[in-house]
């Protein structure tokens, strides 16, 4: 393909802005096989350090490039505005619907909600969640989780634990995103502390 | 000082020369030139010649042995690739006939100084081996030998270009 | 006695200046390289207790702690002799080269007259190029005794660009030399502080545009910087020094830089008048002593009051960030850096406007205005090294050797040629 500009006046555009039209052609072989359709305007004006004499000294060039340089220096020196986040100190601003680490939700009287009933376990396709049922007097539900672990470092994230839940036990809006551990061993979150070691003030 | 000075430069030429003769490595035999070479800079730079001695490094260490170890280094000559050489009585024979003449040549040259050291260096004038005597004796007296070495050097240059143009 | 000191003190003082450049440099690389990027650049490292930063300034310290305990390690085919010679090799060739470039005009101390440099030779540019022609063996020896097929690769390549572009090098400066007709440094630097037409300064750049543009390649390609960076290539391709770490790779990063300051010095002193401050010879700096005091004084007051102002927008962007100690970093700097040496200056100006300067001290406050004419040049141009790298792309390998040998070699001989024809004409 070629990219050609076509500049031609005869589509009564003249009066208005130019427009810049790009059309694709099939390239042909040779240009002086190019059919009349195809031409290409005067070539643009270009920069003073790309005019084709001035840019056989390269030098040019290169003095435009490091007054580039040399402009984001003084200007990043004197106003100190770069886009830099000091992360440990200052956290990024984490969106509302940002699939954090996980967190399992408690019932009235603070017991799990999660009957264990596998789906997300089933469904989570890294094979993170890790279940141990047991039989629990509430005749309503008859199964809840002796074992709920997470590991932290095989998950992926992708929240189908989260869609797959009947009943709205395990989500993942804690914005909490895991840190730097001392050991592999720290990264698999137990049932506690995917209860209670979320920020308060989460929705119901 | 410099009697110590002397003997250390010229120990370490002496027996970086030998060094260099010895080393079946070619990059260690080159090495130990460079370092000869080195040290006949320190003895040039004793005899009040600083010109020469910079010369010496400047051409010799830096730029002659560089492009021998480069040279060494790009056709990869590992020892293991290297034949046994082997030092028969005929071949030290040989050696011996071709070196004596050369060492009989300085036996007399060195022995003809004898002790006009002494007195060479007292009446040396002030501005001796510097750049502008160097080069005034160069361009003067010396004016036909050096442009006849200066020939000779163009005409290694167009010979070389001809043997890289040259289709094999 | 005193001439014992001098002779001691002489090379002992010039290694301090350029051993001091390579930390600053280290600095202005980090830094520089992360404003340039927009990014903000080091500033994790800090001195526990004080929690002073420094601006970054403390990660050369965390370098050096870091180096120098890593284990020192010896790759089981490399050639164990030359290994540990070649990074030795490299950072000598380097260091030796600073002999020979004057810091100031001879000063005179009582009946003592002293050149202000490390050794007292005529040989001047001769000196730097022969032992910087040695520094090519470092690179060679490492690649070879690395026993590795990468380095030899790279060092083979790092050879052969510093060869062709030694050439180059060689052939630039000789126009400068034919215009001043002399090699030593310090006599160069003496006949750059006359006048070119009674208006400009009698420099290098204005005699010789074009030698100084082909000494400037050079010097990059030389001292094997971006964009000429063939020999290291740290981002795609393997350099010569891959096998090192530890004190080894330090000596010769160290290496690296110490060369770039010298040829920085030595751009300086062909090219831009040395020590010469623009427009003000040795003999007018000694007659106006106390002007020139009060001048320098005064400017450092300014300065460091500016600089105070700047570290105190610092302090302000700090305050925000850190709950800890080192919320009060930017405000503890300002006044050690800033106002301290601000007030200082402004007393110290009182005093010399209210004494008589006498005896020898003319002579030293010349020296000493000289010497920081000087150290601002160099400090500029190690600047322009580091803000070439972060500007400009690596040339390909063919590139490189195409510029050197069919673009400057034959620039640098017409260059040549012209110099010695108008020379002929106009003497």
């Amino acid at each position: 393909m070629i990219e050609t500009v076509d500049q031609s006046d005869a589509r009564g555009t003249s009066s208005q802005k130019r427009k810049r039209e790009v059309v694709y052609v099939s390239a042909p072989l040779d240009l002086r096989d190019a059919p009349e359709t195809f031409h290409t305007s005067a070539p643009p004006r270009l920069r003073w350090w790309r005019r084709p004499l001035l840019r056989l000294l390269y030098v040019p060039a290169i003095i435009a490039g490091m007054g580039i340089t040399i402009g984001h220096l003084l200007k990043n020196l004197i106003l100190l505005r770069q886009p830099t986040i000091s992360f440990p100190e200052i956290k990024p601003f984490i969106p509302k619907r940002f699939r954090s680490r996980h967190r399992l939700m408690q019932k009235d009287d603070g017991s799990v909600r999660c009957t264990a009933c596998m789906c997300c376990a089933t469904a989570c396709p890294s094979g993170c969640i890790y279940i141990v049922a047991h039989e629990v007097e509430d005749p309503e539900v008859e199964k809840a989780p002796r074992v709920f672990d997470i590991d932290g470092l095989k998950c992926v994230y992708c929240g189908f634990c989260v869609e797959a839940c009947p009943c709205d036990a395990i989500r993942m809006d804690t914005g909490v995103y895991p840190e730097a551990e001392i050991k592999r061993g720290n990264f698999v979150w137990n049932m506690d502390k995917l209860m209670h070691d979320i920020p308060d003030n989460l929705p119901e | 000082m410099e009697s110590l000075l002397f003997w250390f430069f010229s120990v370490i030429a002496v027996v970086s020369a030998v060094l260099m003769v010895c080393f079946r490595n070619p990059l260690m035999g080159a090495l130990s030139l460079a370092i000869s070479f080195l040290a006949t800079a320190g003895l040039f730079a004793l005899m009040t010649g600083p010109f020469v001695a910079i010369m010496q490094v400047l051409v010799y260490a830096g730029a002659i042995m560089v492009l021998v170890i480069f040279v060494i280094m790009l056709l990869r000559a590992d020892e293991a690739s290297l034949d046994r050489e082997r030092i028969g009585p005929f071949r030290f024979a040989l050696g011996a006939l071709i070196g004596l003449p050369f060492g009989g040549f300085l036996l007399v040259a060195v022995g003809n100084f004898g002790g006009k050291v002494e007195a060479a260096t007292s009446a040396l004038p002030p501005d001796f081996g510097s750049m502008k005597s160097f080069g005034r004796m160069l361009f003067n007296q010396y004016m036909y030998p050096f442009e006849i070495v200066s020939i000779l050097l163009l005409v290694a240059i167009i010979g070389v270009v001809v043997l890289a143009k040259r289709d094999f | 006695m005193t001439e014992a000191l001098v002779l001691i003190l002489r090379p002992l003082g010039a290694l301090g200046f350029f051993m001091t450049l390579i930390p600053i440099m280290i600095w202005f690389e980090r830094k520089g390289c992360a404003f340039i990027q927009d990014r903000v650049g080091p500033n994790r490292a800090f001195i526990p207790g004080l929690g002073l930063r420094l601006a970054g300034f403390v990660h050369n310290l965390a370098d050096v702690v870091k180096l120098v305990t890593k284990e020192d390690f010896i790759p089981a085919f490399a050639h164990r002799g030359l290994y540990i010679a070649a990074p030795m090799l490299s950072m000598a060739a380097a260091l030796l080269t600073y002999a020979v470039i004057p810091f100031a005009d001879d000063l005179t101390l009582g009946s003592v007259t002293f050149a202000l440099r490390a050794v007292d030779t005529d040989l001047g540019i001769l000196f730097i190029f022969a032992f910087s022609s040695l520094a090519v063996y470092g690179v060679v020896l490492a690649g070879y005794a690395s026993g590795s097929k990468y380095p030899l690769l790279g060092g083979i390549r790092g050879t052969a660009q510093m060869i062709s572009y030694e050439v180059s090098l060689g052939l630039s400066v000789m126009g400068i030399v034919l215009i001043f007709g002399t090699v030593d440094l310090n006599e160069i630097c003496r006949v750059q502080g006359q006048l070119l037409f009674g208006v400009v300064p009698k420099w290098g750049v204005f005699l010789q545009p074009v030698g100084f543009m082909l000494y400037l390649f050079a010097a990059f390609a030389e001292t094997n910087r971006s964009p000429f960076d063939m020999v290291e290539g740290e981002s795609e391709i393997v350099g010569f020094h891959t096998e090192y770490s530890g004190t080894k790779f330090a000596l010769f990063f160290m290496g690296e830089y110490v060369a770039m300051a010298i040829q920085a010095a030595v751009i300086v002193t062909l090219f831009f008048g040395g020590w010469q401050i623009p427009w003000l010879p040795t003999s007018a700096l000694i007659e106006n002593a106390s002007q020139v005091l009060v001048v320098l004084l005064g400017a450092i007051a300014v300065g460091a009051l500016g600089f105070g102002v700047l570290l105190l927008r610092f302090h302000r962007w700090n305050k925000v960030r850190w709950q800890d100690e080192r919320k009060r970093e930017g405000i503890i700097l300002a006044i050690l850096l800033g106002f301290g040496p601000a007030i200082t200056a402004l007393l110290g100006l009182t005093i010399v406007l209210s004494t008589d300067l006498s005896g020898s001290v003319p002579n030293v406050v010349a020296s000493v205005a000289q010497f920081l004419a000087f150290s601002v040049k160099v400090l500029f141009f190690c600047w322009v090294f580091i803000w070439v790298r972060w500007t400009l792309p690596r040339f390909r390998y063919d590139q490189v050797m195409f510029l050197g040998w069919k673009v400057m070699l034959p620039l640098g001989l017409l260059n040549l040629v012209v110099t010695a024809g108008l020379r002929l004409l106009w003497l």
